[in-house]
């Protein structure tokens, strides 16, 4: 029953949400039982900062995590939070473990000062407080992921992700035929920016390491080829362009390396590129068999590649070095797209037992299999730099959109501005 | 009796489009006359293998038909049935080679057009071909450009075979980007998982 409250609550918190002007669509799967109650209170002074509310940037960030219960606004006490007397009782009796509470002043035309404390309504203490001056308008929703991120890394203990960035392509039809963009937007989808276009298809974007750069595949010539775009100044260079395909790039997480899928010796192989010299090592050798989609585990050691070697489409390890091949993947018909966690302990992937093509998420050590969607298309699952969040292409009544599911299945919710077309998600790395 | 079967058939049809694409065999399998169909005719990962036809052939039976039938009646019956693109004009879907799911193996009522491809290039010294693979949209993108690839890969050799030379095939794969027919169900996937011969 107090889950069920907590679910009600959590939706006409979404209600609430709609009628901000950039809306956003939460969807919930799940209760969201053994998360974190958290109380965020509507910043004092918000309406200063436009129609971007703070505290419901924060709220949905902290939300998508699935490790936070965001309580519903209406049922919160009315007294002044922030104020050196707090109620903490009052608070306490909410539900809430924790208490966001912030405002926002003026300083000029177009500059704010935001403050925020952080209180642990069970221990009766504030945790922090923090005030961030001379903030610009258009810089509000920045500023409030920095909040979240805070808040985040404060009360878990892992750090936040709400400023990184994701990579996306999303096609685009116009008068002259479907258009290929490559765009970049915050992790919730805002503040798009188109950094290519193309007439020719585009793909599989990768960010390397220090996430200055993102290699993708082109087809701008005709044939695939692999380019590698830096990302702020726009120049690009091409890194392959062999004779039959050249896909699915993925950097090393030491930065060295691009593996990336050939075909110049026959059926599609994994190969590997040195990022300095350019130098070619085929890492995979089999007639008629498909590899491709290599993902690197953290130590830069191995490679997970989908591949049909046993007829199946099934996912497979391979040591570099030593080229040994061993299958990862048994359950379910058919499993592509790996992508390991950042701590290396779980393997997302597309998985099929027969229901759909779903973003499932497998626990390396005990083999243990986790379906987190329920889409017939899901694809192209991506983590977040710490791991909480997975991002996923998905199709609903035909129209390709953005999700992303907590890693723990719990919160799964579709991006905003993920207009028709979008697919091929890839988080950035931390930003620094 | 064909009509019979031929509804049951639909009727499997309508049960996968309802069931989305994650329906399965033993759905079909109960479907009245389909019980003695082989197994072969289902593909190594268990989806579906569909047939020239482009109705819903989980079982394999318009694949059996059309196995005694050569490419070009095969094809102009596609129109027929399913309305597709070229309205049953021989010389366009003579082009086409069509793939089971998941497979690359060409099935052996597209040899024909192999044959006639081969001849063509033999009368025209200076022609070129470029092979142009394709996949449906189910799976992801990456690895359903790889088998493209491999679909194009596996017409090259047949070619090759017959002792075209090598640099007069080009190969191209567009993964499942650029679909031959819209939408989703078996009908519409058969159209798009092949090879075309461009020249």
């Amino acid at each position: 029953m107090k889950a069920l409250s907590r679910i009600v609550a959590t939706l006409l918190l979404c209600l609430v949400w709609l009628d901000s002007p950039a809306v956003m669509e939460i969807e919930i799967t799940e209760g969201v039982e053994g998360a974190l109650p958290i109380a965020i209170t509507a910043f004092a002074g918000d309406k200063y900062a436009g129609p971007q509310k703070l505290e419901n940037i924060i709220s949905n960030d902290l939300h998508s995590s699935g490790l936070f219960d965001v309580l519903d606004r209406n049922l919160l006490p009315r007294t002044v939070a922030g104020s050196p007397g707090l109620d903490y009782r009052a608070w306490r009796n909410s539900g809430a473990e924790s208490l966001l509470a912030g405002r926002v002043s003026r300083v000029s035309e177009d500059e704010y000062r935001i403050e925020f404390r952080l209180y642990d309504l069970v221990r009766q203490k504030k945790l922090s407080g923090h005030a961030i001056s001379s903030v610009n308008r258009k810089d509000v929703r920045k500023v409030a992921h920095k909040i979240s991120d805070m808040v985040f890394e404060e009360l878990i203990g892992v750090r936040g992700t709400f400023s990184t960035r994701i990579a996306y392509v999303e096609t685009v039809q116009d008068s002259a035929g479907t258009k290929y963009e490559l765009r970049i937007a915050d992790m919730d989808g805002f503040n798009s920016r188109t950094i290519f276009s193309s007439a020719g298809q585009l793909m599989s974007p990768s960010w390397s390491p220090d996430g200055m750069r993102l290699a993708y595949v082109s087809f701008e010539g005709g044939n695939s080829a692999i380019y590698v775009q830096d990302v702020t100044r726009g120049t690009r260079i091409r890194a392959s362009a062999q004779s039959g395909m050249n896909s699915a790039p993925a950097w090393s997480p030491d930065g060295r390396y691009l593996a990336l899928t050939l075909s110049i010796h026959g059926s599609p192989d994994i190969y590997i590129m040195d990022a300095q010299t350019g130098h070619l090592k085929r890492i995979t050798d089999n007639e008629k068999i498909i590899d491709t989609e290599a993902c690197w585990t953290p130590d830069s050691k191995a490679l997970l590649f989908t591949s049909d070697r046993q007829g199946e489409t099934q996912i497979y390890r391979v040591l570099v070095r030593e080229r040994r091949v061993e299958r990862v993947t048994r359950e379910g018909r058919y499993n592509a797209a790996p992508e390991i966690s950042p701590d290396g302990r779980h393997l997302a992937m597309v998985h099929n037992n027969g229901s759909g093509f779903r973003i499932a998420v497998m626990d390396l050590r005990s083999g243990k299999l986790r379906v987190l969607t329920e889409g017939n298309m899901d694809e192209g699952p991506s983590y977040a730099p710490n791991g909480k969040i997975i991002l996923y292409a998905t199709s609903v009544q035909g129209r390709n959109m953005l999700a992303a599911v907590s890693s723990n299945g719990r919160v799964n919710r579709r991006l905003h501005r993920a207009g028709e077309g979008v697919r091929a998600p890839a988080w950035s790395p931390f930003n620094d | 009796m064909i009509k019979r079967l031929l509804i049951s058939v639909l009727w499997a049809g309508v049960l996968m489009v309802l069931g989305g694409c994650g329906t399965h065999t033993q759905q079909m399998v109960e479907s009245p006359g389909t019980q003695d169909q082989k197994d072969s005719a289902v593909s190594a990962s268990g989806e579906d293998a569909s047939g020239i036809s482009g109705m819903a052939s989980e079982d394999g039976l318009a694949i059996e038909k059309l196995g005694d039938q050569d490419a070009s009646s095969g094809t102009s019956g596609t129109s027929g049935t399913s309305g597709a693109a070229g309205s049953g004009e021989f010389a366009d879907l003579g082009k086409i080679i069509y793939f089971d799911y998941n497979s690359s193996d060409i099935r052996d009522e597209f040899l024909p057009i192999i044959t006639h491809m081969v001849s063509v290039l033999e009368r025209n010294p200076g022609m070129r071909v470029r092979l142009e693979g394709h996949a449906d949209e189910r799976g992801t993108r990456e690895y359903n450009l790889a088998l493209g690839e491999r679909r194009a890969q596996e017409v090259r050799e047949r070619i090759l075979l017959q002792g075209i030379l090598e640099d007069r095939v080009d190969i191209v794969s567009f993964g499942e980007e650029k679909p031959a027919a819209m939408g989703t169900g078996d009908e519409i996937w058969q159209q798009n998982r092949r090879v075309e011969l461009v020249y």
